[in-house]
């Protein structure tokens, strides 16, 4: 092996000869400067490789011939190994990005750069107390030139704060350690931490304290943790992007390190006073964070969060309270080491520091994607190494019972989510401000080369993790391969794309569905078929519409992975997954910037609510897979149930918590919409069914939270209806009645029978088929008038025939009225709630589809009937692959409003023996206790009765005579502008009035009043960061005493 | 010897109270210079040994006892350049701050805040 010492001969001896060898021959000193860092790197490498594969022991490096604690000594383990090499492959990319800066300035700011680099592996490698207080030193040192590298007056300024606090700590540092020295008598970490036990109750014992204080003191502030860290966001904020990113993602790590090394000798006392000054630190920055509007400094925040979770990490770990805790550092480090470092880079690339700019990068495809890949990793998104991590966290945590901690940690997780992903937000929907919108970003190869490094190594992280911590990940890692598969068929037409798609889905689904039976079959046929006819439906698009299958076909294989899943990690990955690739798709609708925003942040806080009841739920295998779940096994207790059913409730978009769907409904683009309404919001209802199946009703409480969650159902239904009633937007309202219906399905599975879950998973189906008919028509209506506004359209039935047909039949099966298949959704709703007894939930359910009326009624009248505007005078029909969909979807409604029994009888067989049964068939007549029903009789009578009504019409009325749209007459009078003649706007007013005492937004107030709170919050603590060196001085010590008062509290 | 330690750490307040309370940014560099000729006294008292001698090996030394400590004073000479450094690189900072905008006033460069 080769020893470790020669890093710093390298790093050393190169960086003297620099200069000599740029005398000697120009530009050589680049070539050997990178070779340096190359040798270095593969140094660390080379030991992480044989200590991995047991190739060597862990190396001990003595120095000055003598043994410790005569001399100072080295130690390559696996954590040393693991952080080096992390480390030292940061900061090769890092070089390389910044090379061409680096050698504008000289040969001086490439020896720089080998000093930091030396410093950081000697900080982690070195076993003397005071050794390591030289390498801080000379990494300090290096990083405040660096800092203010490019002589301008922030990167100066900041430069000099930073040392002012560097010197602080190391005034802290060398006072502690002189008098651990004066009690020990010797300078060895692994000596001083035995030797120290042996105090106590000596004379020397009253000097341990204040000692170990000041050395834990000092490492705080290197840690940057709060309040003493205004300094260090303005480090961040100031340097070079570059230059901040090798400072978040490099020395960040070895402060890690180094207190790693310090805790032992602090003794357990310290242990939870860390612990909570990590975890202060992480919700602190997160929370500030999300006023902050300039990228560096928000990622500044984001690093110091990091570094905080992180030291709660350690410190519990160190304490003994997390098991398996190196994975949990390790994955939260590596991944926050590549994703910092990857947006730094970014910010560097675009020279754009307001986040509301960002736009600018979207011209470059290649680089957004890096950047979401970037922010899906931070923010813990599978399969990026965080999400493991935060998983086994939170699992960890849970099963030690330190469920306080889950919610600051929870919490503080959720306000990082919500402040990368209001800047992504930027990026892909801002645009420029400034007019400045003719600027491309360009990226020189080598920076762009070090970004796709970055994600790729990133990924192969994300791989590996992704093997060894989850159950049968090759199945689960097929949603993704797809997606990637598709990314290489970016450049080609984009229907060739949707068909390439198209058959994935299929051929997935024909591989997988033969094999399944239950409830994954049920919802894997849904999920994938669904899929396949709404992907037919987005084949008429012409545009270059990037990116847009890969993340369909994400969200399509993630639906399917949830419903295959059969433990809780693997079902809150697949949630995941689904979460980040719809928040996409609604992304990508043109004014989707802000309503996209509020999914993504209350998807992550209903995940995080799921997360949260896995975990305390202990054990419990949670999941779908096939026979694993025949019966009830009454298994979950109530925490876990009500978490868990709160996190689905905001999934289905439950009253109260369903602020974010209209928008994310509506906003998304017009086929994306179909899809998400009418597919995706099932995924909540398949959370319910796991759930209910998993908890059963035997469990303490059960009887009142399922009513809870009936009248949730309920209340949710009656609202969807009312507020789709006052729309002007024809998507909004479809999107209002969307999640209406969905509470309709809650209501049906919280009735927990036979009849009441028959009839959510038919009206599951007979929902996805007349709610995509009803998307997709006015996604063609939308299509050819460019308008949304019902009021601006009128009269197009003669223009769009095809179109006004799915209407008409879409509304149809809504409204539940007979034949169509929406009426035996509400009759076996009607039927399962009257055997359990809820009668004013029933009578709530029925007077919202009498409200629903209205709604259809209006989607008719107002974009179909009266005169057509003279816009609208010419257009077509709307496209034919929209319309094939949407024809599909109807011979899908009419046979299964034929003959029910085809989607009944699987479904009885789905829902099996878990409940009493009381539907049974004979023939083709469905039984229940309270009546039948025979879907073609019925069918028959209504064909009869309407064709009996014509014939009478046609009889009694006079020879009908033709009449010219415009040949009106108003009391004797031809109006100026007929099309004024048919009036859409405010068309429910009356009923507007009638309602309004229940009509006020309480919800969307609620949740906006907390959102202000949050942010008035942050801004009001973030004038703590003055920017004065003397405040910031000032924080130091008061931190100081903070923690002093915080380490008796924790010594007692 | 108990002087020197007192006045060490008499020093190391003052340089704490004076960084706290300067403005001006080369008044700072001096509070922590003070600070660390504070610290630097406190820390070779650490080894201090009264009547005892240099801790060089010769021919004629018969008790080691008397020796005084030498690590302590390695540290301190390792922390005064360390200090050196620090101070002589934060002064070329303010030079080069002075240069742009002609204050030396602390409170005049507080653009990155918040």
């Amino acid at each position: 092996m080769v020893t470790p010492i020669y890093i710093f001969i390298i790093a050393l001896g190169i960086a003297f000869l620099l200069p000599l060898l740029e005398r000697a021959k120009k530009g050589a000193a680049e070539t050997v400067f990178l070779a340096a860092l190359s040798g270095i790197a593969l140094i660390s490498w080379h030991w992480l490789f044989s200590l991995l594969t047991g190739r060597c022991e862990i190396g001990e490096i003595f120095t000055a011939g003598f043994r410790p604690p005569f001399s100072i000594n080295l130690r390559v383990g696996m954590e040393e190994a693991v952080f080096t090499s992390a480390i030292n492959l940061a900061t090769l990319a890092g070089a390389v990005y910044l090379i061409r800066e680096l050698s504008g300035r000289g040969t001086k700011s490439m020896m720089l750069y080998l000093l930091f680099v030396m410093g950081m592996n000697g900080m982690v490698l070195t076993r003397d107390i005071f050794n390591l207080f030289v390498f801080m030193e000379i990494t300090g040192i290096a990083s405040y030139a660096l800092v203010a590298l490019r002589l301008d007056t922030k990167g100066l300024t900041a430069g000099f704060k930073y040392a002012i606090a560097g010197s602080l700590a190391s005034i802290f540092m060398l006072l502690g350690i002189i008098v651990i020295y004066m009690i020990t008598g010797t300078l060895n970490i692994d000596s001083i931490a035995s030797r120290m036990v042996s105090f106590s109750g000596t004379a020397a014992a009253g000097f341990v304290a204040p000692a170990v204080f000041m050395l834990v003191f000092a490492f705080m502030i290197e840690m940057k943790q709060f309040p003493a860290n205004g300094w260090a966001l303005d480090v961040y904020d100031s340097a070079a992007p570059g230059i901040s990113a090798m400072i978040s993602a490099g020395s960040a790590g070895a402060a890690l390190f180094a207190i790693y090394k310090i805790l032992p000798i602090a003794g357990e006392g310290w242990y939870m006073a860390a612990a909570i000054t990590g975890s202060v630190t992480f919700v602190a920055a997160n929370l500030i964070g999300l006023k902050q509007e300039r990228a560096g400094r928000l990622l500044g925040y984001s690093s110091i969060g990091q570094m905080g979770l992180l030291l709660t990490v350690v410190s519990l770990g160190l304490k003994g309270s997390l098991p398996s805790w190196q994975l949990i550092a390790v994955g939260l480090f590596i991944n926050h080491l590549l994703a910092k470092a990857g947006l730094f880079w970014l910010t560097g690339i675009t020279g754009e520091d307001r986040i509301r700019n960002w736009g600018v990068i979207a011209r470059r495809p290649f680089l957004l994607m890096m950047m979401g890949l970037f922010m899906a990793a931070l923010s813990g998104f599978p399969p990026f190494p965080a999400f493991w991590s935060k998983w086994t966290l939170v699992m960890s945590m849970f099963s030690g019972g330190m469920k306080v901690w889950v919610v600051f940690i929870l919490l503080g997780s959720l306000f990082e989510v919500a402040y990368l992903f209001r800047w992504f937000g930027y990026a892909v929907r801002g645009g420029v401000e400034d007019g400045e919108s003719g600027d491309i970003v360009k990226g020189t190869p080598e920076k762009t080369a070090v970004i796709f490094f970055g994600a790729a190594l990133l990924t192969a992280v994300a791989y590996y993790m992704m093997g060894k911590m989850i159950d049968n990940s090759t199945l689960m890692l097929m949603p993704l391969v797809g997606a990637a598969g598709l990314l290489l068929f970016e450049r080609f037409d984009p229907r060739v794309r949707g068909i390439v798609s198209l058959a994935a889905v299929l051929y997935y689904g024909y591989m997988i569905i033969p094999g399944l039976s239950g409830m994954p079959l049920f919802f894997n046929s849904f999920f994938l078929g669904g899929g396949a006819i709404m992907l037919l439906a987005t084949l008429h698009r012409r545009t270059a519409s990037r990116g847009f299958y890969p993340m369909l076909l994400l969200m399509i294989g993630s639906l399917s992975a949830l419903a295959l899943s059969s433990t809780s990690l693997q079902f809150f990955y697949a949630w995941e997954l689904m979460t980040f690739s719809s928040y996409i798709l609604v992304l990508r609708g043109k004014k989707a910037m802000k309503p996209a925003l509020l999914y993504m942040v209350f998807s992550a806080a209903g995940a995080y609510l799921v997360m949260a009841g896995f975990a305390s739920a202990g054990g419990t295998v949670f999941g779908g897979a096939g026979d694993g779940i025949a019966g009830m096994s009454g298994s979950l207790q109530m925490l876990p149930f009500i978490l868990l059913a709160a996190g689905f409730l905001v999934k289905v978009a439950g009253m109260g918590l369903h602020v974010w769907a209209p928008g994310a409904y509506a906003e998304a683009e017009d086929d994306s919409s179909a899809i998400i309404s009418s597919i995706l919001s099932k995924a909540g209802v398949l959370g319910f069914v796991f759930l209910f199946i998993k908890a059963g009703t035997a469990f303490t409480g059960s009887t009142y939270l399922y009513s809870t969650i009936g009248w949730i159902g309920a209340i949710t239904a009656f609202f969807g209806a009312l507020y789709a009633a006052m729309q002007e937007d024809a998507k909004k309202l479809l999107a209002w009645s969307s999640i209406g219906q969905v509470g309709y399905m809650i209501l049906g599975l919280a009735a927990m029978n036979q009849i009441g879950w028959v009839a959510a998973l038919y009206h599951s189906v007979s929902h996805f088929m007349f709610k995509g008919l009803l998307f997709l028509a006015v996604a063609g209506v939308v299509y050819r008038t460019g308008t949304r506004n019902m009021y601006e359209m009128g009269g197009l039935i003669k223009r769009m025939p095809m179109s006004f047909i799915s209407v008409m039949i879409g509304i149809i099966a809504l409204s539940g009225v007979p034949p169509l298949t929406g009426f035996g959704g509400k009759w076996l709703l009607y039927n399962a709630l009257i055997e359990r007894g809820w009668y004013l939930q029933a009578a709530l359910a029925f007077f919202s589809s009498t409200v629903a009326f209205l709604y259809c009624f209006r989607l008719v009248h107002a974009i179909f009937l009266g005169q057509a505007k003279p816009a609208f005078r010419k257009i077509k029909e709307a496209p034919r692959s929209l319309i094939a969909a949407q024809y599909i979807l109807i011979m899908a409604i009419m046979m299964f409003s034929m003959k029910p029994s085809i989607l009944i009888k699987p479904i009885m067989g789905i829902v099996g023996e878990r409940f009493d049964t009381l539907l049974t068939w004979q023939a083709n007549t469905l039984y229940s206790p309270f009546g039948y029903w025979n879907g073609f009789a019925v069918m028959m009578v209504v064909c009869a009765l309407f064709a009996i009504l014509l014939v009478i019409l046609l009889l009694i009325s006079p020879k009908p005579q033709k009449v010219k749209q415009f040949n009106i007459v108003f009391a004797a009078e031809r109006p100026e502008t007929p099309e004024t003649t048919h009036y859409a706007w405010k068309f429910f007013t009356p009923y507007e009035r009638a309602f309004s005492g229940i009509l006020k937004p309480a919800a969307t107030r609620f949740w906006n009043a907390v959102g202000e709170w949050a942010e008035a919050v942050a801004a009001m603590s973030r004038h703590i960061y003055s920017g004065n060196t003397g405040a910031y001085v000032v924080q130091i010590f008061i931190f100081g005493i903070l923690l002093f008062i915080l380490s008796r509290g924790g010594l007692s | 010897m108990k002087a020197v330690l007192v006045i060490g750490l008499l020093l190391m307040l003052t340089g704490f109270y004076g960084l706290m309370t300067r403005r001006n940014m080369i008044k700072m560099v001096l509070s922590v210079a003070i600070t660390e000729v504070g610290l630097q006294m406190v820390m070779i008292t650490a080894g201090f040994i009264r009547g005892g001698t240099a801790p060089i090996l010769t021919e004629d030394i018969t008790e080691l006892a008397s020796f005084v400590d030498p690590v302590p004073q390695a540290l301190v000479l390792t922390a005064i350049v360390i200090g050196v450094a620090v101070n002589a690189l934060m002064l070329a900072f303010i030079i080069r701050m002075y240069g742009k905008r002609g204050s030396l006033d602390v409170r005049d460069y507080t653009d990155s805040k918040w």
